[in-house]
């Protein structure tokens, strides 16, 4: 492509769409009506990541791109593949936001405007290729989203899960942050291919070269340099995996979402999850999963993420079981979600071994990683939407036994939710099912049967939590007196949902078309990323 | 019917040649599916908006269009199958498909298969196509009638829409996948069919207890799709087919291999007495089963819960309890052939297998004799269908089992004809007589209906097999035939035993379904009191508004005294149509006796079905003038006995004397009557054996297991999210605090982790012999020392090398497997040491010590 700035446009078009929605916010008399703006300009947004994608399969646009952007932002396909499902689960949310915040009155412009804003960080930390691009786009969006949660300014718990949520955000910032230094430090770098290639590198000091004792100190300080650039990968890690809220980094997730306004959840669960594993997978995979280098990390960090996955898939389940709210357990169950993800991870690395058939099984994990994503954020939007749908001001569905008996009092909205938590569990034709078994198919071609097994064994879990839903729906009858759930009537959320529903077949049915356009984003990504050629590295790197 | 297809063939070359021009985009196929599709959907969504009379033009339209894409689908096949060809030039398969879009990859074995969602119409699939539109359409068409008067007409069309795009996906998928797709969901719409009027709860129950037997036989579908997929490396049939018909394929020779688990097989099944003479009949038995022979069984297995056969048939029977439409489309003309539909879909595999087949032989023989002693006593009109239903899929299983599969699906095709109409009229006589179906109360009726009686009178005549005029003679006789002609590699004696059981079967046949005509439509009426001079008040009824019922719901209206009363057109129609079919669809498979060739049929199916040179059908082979006319003048005779045997008696019975010889008899023996009036107590028997052990366990699952384990540990879970439930309450600060000292902490055991647990990814490869090549991934600064040769010992140096190539010493492994095992001490950047290590499968061949 001749102007490189068009690479831009989907960030762009969010940028000064948030600026116009602030404007318009405070000229405007009244409040609302934001909705379906905001909504249209992520779609916008999705729209003009979709058109780039032609011109982004083209290694040498890509290599000027990427020079012409000093290599802080990557436009390779899977950014924009990412840049799809963040636009598309962001304006799907706002859909939802619309009538749930004039329901229940606190319709107010800024969440749209928090919302966009917080959508274009999501895009600049999914394409992130330099350790301060990186962070800046996940301030943006944590800011914005820090404030989405403590939205409902007359709830202490809303205002208490946003405070937690900050400060414990604010503290695993601060430990990216510093593993970023670290490595800054180690290898004069803030691009990641600049910190791949570096690290490549043996440690040379020219200046001593000769002198007595030089090689033993070049030694010691390529010990120094190599034992400081593990632990502060392993910072960068706990940074990233506290956004994707994984096990032992989640404690904030239930609280924060519990607190949200219903429709920040899911943002929170989608979008933002969405970005976070985005940046994941270009760290991990991209620069330090490169198996053939020396400066891999692959052997060390998929033992470390492995522990991540199925502890967060195993605790994210049995915690969900025990919950009595539906909104906590897809709280919880989104940090199983997490896990399943994280076990993706796991195998692609293994893309060069001699047991992974070269290159291509790490690469349709990685590919399974997108296609969750993507997979995720319509089931999740649509079952928070038919949580949404199925309260109103003051009659709230928000436990269990608010559900009871709506199979026979409002069987539409019944329907709906059982579809998009069906798809949750993993139930074919929805596209939950081709979710996970790409996810399990990887981790077996991989030779990791166990981490499969480990997946199915907790899907089997979840679909337990799952089931009462439907269960309480449909074969409970209300205790007498209590407070039931009263659908709300909204044409915009049935809209969205019946979309959502749409998007959430036409995937299972077509699983192979649409997991072949995430196969092909990763072919594509590792291209970019090496930004120089890398020197050769030397044989004796000791 | 050859020449109506010829002629039809003719006309429309131009058109056929426009559509086939593309082999694999024959999107006809994918009208006929999505057409039924788009009208379950409409009635299912929409059906209060658009009303009754909407709803009956969505339905019956969008089955018709389906029929009439078939239809032409089927003669570009013929055109396509008859097309001339090049001189000296093989004729091509007769096949038109249609790929909708890949579907998704999956892993079979060593390599991966790339499942597309793929419709294929042949020769095959053809004719189950145009059985199932056709009758589809016909029963929609006379459903409109019979369910006028009912409530939940939008669901009730919902669901048989949703079962004919279901049955079509079973029939046109052209791989055992999207077989089982179709499986599964005819299922499913036969579960909500029959619980159609689900307020009953007898109803329901039967619903049930189709859902929860098919669920069984479906354990067997999976089962042996995956043994078929993994060994012969596909799931599409062509793929199979293929990979069977090379010389010395090699997936013949997977399949024929035998699973090493055999033994332990039979010391499961006798109980671990490895000293009883069960375990050497047991061993004796399976080592006849062979991976592939296994698949076939355990696919037979679905078959029998599917189509209703010994063990798994007593769902069928209390699947009566639907719509009577949906017992005449899904439970006797379209469904339960899906088993038989599958035999002959996969008969390539079948044929290799003798054992099996003579499993499936005697099985299918032995479920025709047994339903048909059931169905000579019931007295309720649609129970003895039922039975009869059941024995006449025996029939058909009985021929696949023989090797007979065309002959087993001509009698498909010809029993949908006469049983549907069966089916129906017996629908008509329900609906005319206020839903009464004992046959103590029927009589007489051929003076009210007479449409519905000469319709009856008709497909009965087909059923019971009259000579040479009806459809029903021409394809039992090509069972017979074919079982007293075949000859089973293994087992010599199924043949004649098959013959021998279908022979008594067809006798009692004839006997049951005229003693059910006799009784229904001869006589004096006893429903109710039918003189007209006995009510004053009289009225004719008149056709708009005279009580319609159904199978559940009562007359709402109607007086006490009206007669039984004639059916609209819309009813009687539909029979009428299947009536002449249940006549002259037998003239395609006229047998050989007859015409000197093969007949129409044959000849149509010869290249699905018939597997010469293998050895269940070696009798094609050794086919020669004189022994095939004994044999087929031996099974007309037979066939021709059973006729008449069977209808003599039952004339003389309940047409000559009144029904007092069963009387009698019934009274002489009545242990064995009442014997089959309890269907052999087999009910009773898997209440006994299954049911209740099942229900004592399940009780223990919910009451012990449930109540305080799972219950315990959810609770035990609880307890987390609660402690800090309890924290939060007391302080907000400390929580956070606490939140941060789990990240604080989760940080040091990542720490930890990396530090002192040095781990590196280990793949490794053979390459040949007993050379291996090793490699590792570790991190930075990571060094190596090897361990090829497993004797323990490392070399005291470690190296940054991550690839290592070396011979390794051989293993005794257990199972008699070549391995070998080699280690590597992994030394990571902080100086920590540990051993990876990793066991190596060797080639078998190369090493040649196996």
């Amino acid at each position: 492509m001749k102007d490189l700035l068009l690479y831009l446009l989907p960030i762009v078009i969010l940028f000064i769409g948030g600026f116009t929605l602030m404007l318009v916010d405070a000229f405007q008399k009244e409040e609302g009506g934001l909705a379906v703006p905001t909504a249209m300009l992520h779609f916008a947004a999705a729209a003009a990541a979709l058109a780039l994608w032609p011109y982004a399969g083209n290694a040498a646009d890509l290599a000027r791109a990427q020079v012409a952007f000093n290599g802080w932002l990557a436009f390779d396909r899977t950014t924009l593949f990412l840049d799809i499902t963040i636009a598309l689960g962001g304006g799907l949310t706002t859909l939802l936001a619309g009538s749930y915040l004039a329901e229940h009155k606190l319709e107010r412009g800024e969440f749209y405007t928090l919302i966009t804003f917080a959508s274009a960080g999501c895009m600049m930390l999914a394409g992130a290729t330099d350790l301060i691009m990186l962070f800046i786009g996940l301030e943006t969006l944590s800011l914005g989203v820090y404030a989405l949660t403590g939205f409902r300014r007359t709830s202490a718990r809303s205002q208490e899960g946003a405070l937690k949520y900050f400060l414990l955000g604010s503290f695993a910032a601060a430990l990216l942050l510093y593993g970023s230094a670290l490595l800054y430090g180690m290898t004069g770098h803030t691009d990641l291919a600049g910190i791949r290639d570096a690290l490549g590198r043996a440690v040379e000091m020219p200046a001593i070269a000769g002198q007595e004792g030089a090689a033993q100190f070049v030694a010691v300080q390529q010990t120094v340099r190599d034992r400081v650039t593990i632990l502060a990968m392993v910072l960068v890690v706990a940074g990233l995996a506290f956004k994707v809220g994984s096990v032992p980094f989640h404690m904030w997730t239930p609280d924060a979402y519990e607190g949200a306004p219903t429709p920040a959840t899911a943002y929170m669960a989608v979008t933002v999850k969405a970005a976070a594993f985005g940046a994941m997978l270009r760290v991990l995979i991209g620069v330090f999963g490169d198996t053939s280098g020396p400066a891999s990390l692959a052997g060390g960090w998929p033992g470390l993420l492995v522990w991540l996955a199925v502890l967060s898939m195993l605790i994210g389940n049995l915690v969900a079981l025990a919950q009595s709210s539906v909104k906590r357990m897809l709280a919880y169950s989104s940090i199983a979600h997490g896990g399943y993800i994280l076990a993706a991870f796991v195998v692609a690395p293994r893309a060069e071994s001699l047991a992974g058939g070269g290159g291509s099984v790490g690469q349709s994990a990685a590919a399974a990683v997108l296609f969750y994503l993507l997979a995720y954020t319509v089931s999740n939007v649509g079952a928070f939407g038919a949580l949404i749908l199925a309260g109103s001001r003051g009659k709230e569905a928000v436990s269990y036994e608010d559900l009871a008996g709506l199979g026979k009092r409002h069987p539409a909205v019944a329907l709906a939710l059982s579809f998009f938590v069906l798809s949750l569990a993993g139930m074919p034709p929805t596209v939950g099912f081709f979710a996970k078994y790409n996810v399990i198919r990887s981790a077996i071609e991989a030779g990791y049967p166990w981490l499969a097994l480990a997946v199915v064994i907790n899907s089997a879990i979840g679909v337990y939590y799952y089931l009462r839903v439907m269960v309480k729906m449909y074969m409970h009858d209300p205790q007498p007196g209590a407070v039931r759930a009263e659908p709300m009537s909204s044409p915009g959320i049935s809209l969205t949902l019946i979309a959502t529903a749409g998007m959430v077949l036409a995937l299972g049915m077509m699983p192979q078309r649409f997991y072949g356009y995430a196969l092909e984003a990763v072919k594509l990504a590792a291209a970019p990323i090496a930004a120089a050629p890398a020197d050769a590295p030397p044989a004796n790197a000791n | 019917m050859s020449a109506v297809i010829s002629s039809l063939a003719q006309v429309t070359p131009q058109i056929g040649n426009l559509v086939s021009a593309h082999p694999d985009r024959y999107f006809v196929l994918g009208l006929i599916l999505i057409s039924p599709l788009l009208g379950a959907i409409i009635n299912g969504f929409f059906g209060k908006k658009i009303g009754r009379e909407g709803v009956y033009i969505t339905a019956v339209a969008t089955v018709g269009m389906s029929f009439l894409f078939s239809l032409f689908a089927y003669f570009t096949l013929y055109k396509t199958a008859h097309a001339p060809v090049a001189e000296g030039a093989a004729h091509g398969p007769a096949q038109l498909s249609y790929v909708v879009w890949d579907w998704f990859r999956a892993p079979v074995g060593a390599g991966t298969v790339q499942l597309k969602l793929r419709y294929v119409l042949d020769e095959l699939s053809g004719v189950m196509l145009l059985v199932v539109t056709g009758v589809g359409t016909l029963i929609h068409i006379y459903s409109t009638g019979y369910m006028s008067h009912d409530e939940g007409y939008a669901r009730y069309f919902a669901y048989l829409n949703l079962f004919m795009f279901s049955m079509l996906n079973l029939i046109l998928g052209d791989s055992m996948v999207l077989l089982f797709v179709g499986w599964e969901g005819v299922g499913l719409c036969s579960y909500l069919l029959i619980g159609f009027w689900f307020t009953n709860t007898q109803y329901a129950t039967a619903g049930k207890k189709a859902f929860i037997v098919n669920r069984i036989g479906d354990v067997g579908v999976i089962l042996g799709m995956t043994i078929l997929a993994w060994k012969t490396g596909g799931f599409e049939f062509a793929k199979i087919r293929d990979a069977l018909n090379v010389d010395g394929s090699n997936a013949l020779t997977a399949l024929n291999e035998k699973p090493e688990f055999n033994d332990v097989v039979a010391y499961f099944l006798s109980f671990g007495r490895t000293d009883s003479k069960v375990f050497e009949f047991w061993m004796k038995v399976i080592p006849e089963f062979s991976w592939g022979g296994a698949a076939c069984f355990f696919l037979f297995v679905g078959c029998t819960g599917k189509s209703a056969q010994l063990p798994l048939y007593v769902w069928l029977p209390d699947a009566m309890a639907g719509p009577t439409p949906v017992s005449a489309l899904i439970h006797a003309a379209t469904m339960v052939t899906a088993g038989v539909y599958l035999l002959c879909r996969l008969s390539f595999v079948y044929v290799h297998f003798p054992t099996v087949m003579a499993i499936i032989a005697v099985i299918g023989a032995l479920t025709a004799l047994f339903a048909a002693s059931i169905a000579l006593v019931q007295n309720e009109l649609k129970k003895v269908l039922a039975y009869s239903t059941v024995s006449q899929l025996g029939f058909m299983f009985a021929a696949c089992g023989v090797g007979a599969f065309s002959a087993g699906l001509f009698h498909v095709y010809t029993h949908a004809m006469f049983k549907a109409c069966l089916f129906l009229g017996a629908g008509a006589v329900m609906h005319a007589c206020r839903d009464k179906q004992d046959l103590r109360d029927l009589g007489g009726l051929k003076q009210f209906t007479p449409h519905t009686f000469r319709t009856f009178l008709i497909a009965t005549a087909a059923i019971i097999g009259t000579p040479f005029v009806t459809a029903g003679f021409y394809s039992k006789d090509e069972i017979l035939f074919r079982a007293l002609a075949s000859q089973n590699a293994n087992h010599a004696w199924v043949g004649k035993f098959v013959f021998a059981a279908l022979v008594a079967g067809a006798t009692m046949t004839a006997f049951y379904m005229c003693r059910l005509l006799f009784l229904t439509f001869w006589g004096e009426f006893k429903g109710w009191s039918l003189n007209k001079e006995d009510y004053p008040n009289y009225v004719e009824p008149s056709h708009d508004d005279h009580g319609h019922g159904h199978d559940d719901h009562g007359h709402g209206h109607g007086k006490p005294w009206d007669p039984p009363h004639e059916n609209p057109p819309v009813m009687y129609i539909p029979l009428y149509v299947l009536a002449g079919m249940s006549v002259i669809a037998g003239f395609v498979g006229l047998p050989y006796l007859f015409t000197h060739k093969e007949s129409v049929w044959g000849q149509w199916l010869i290249r699905s079905t018939e597997h010469t040179g293998k050895p269940i059908t070696e009798w094609n082979l050794v086919m020669t003038e004189p022994r095939v006319h004994s044999a087929e003048i031996t099974a007309m005779a037979a066939g021709f006995a059973a006729f008449a045997i069977g209808l003599g008696l039952a004339w003389w019975i309940y047409l000559s004397q009144k029904g007092e010889p069963a009387r009698k008899l019934s009274s002489s023996m009545r242990p064995v009557y009442q014997l089959l009036v309890d269907k052999w107590r087999v009910d009773e028997l898997y209440d006994f054996i299954i049911v209740r052990p099942l229900r004592f366990a399940s009780e223990f699952a919910a009451r012990v297991i449930d109540r305080w384990l799972i219950d315990g540990l959810v609770n035990l879970v609880g307890i987390i999210p609660r402690a800090f439930g309890a924290l939060a309450r007391k302080s907000q600060t400390g929580v956070v605090h606490t939140y941060g000292a789990v990240i604080a902490l989760g940080l040091a055991g990542m720490f930890g982790w990396v530090v002192f647990l040095p781990t590196a990814a280990i793949s490794a490869r053979a390459d040949g012999g007993e050379r291996v090549t090793v490699e590792v991934h570790g991190g930075p600064n990571y060094a190596y020392a090897w361990d090829i040769d497993g004797d323990g010992e490392f070399p005291a140096e470690f190296g940054t090398e991550t690839r290592q190539s070396g011979t390794c010493r051989k293993l005794e492994s257990p199972d008699g497997r070549n391995v070998c095992r080699v280690s590597v001490r992994v030394r990571n950047a902080f100086g920590h040491i540990s051993t990876i290590s990793r066991v190596i499968e060797l080639p078998a061949s190369e090493s040649g010590s196996r």
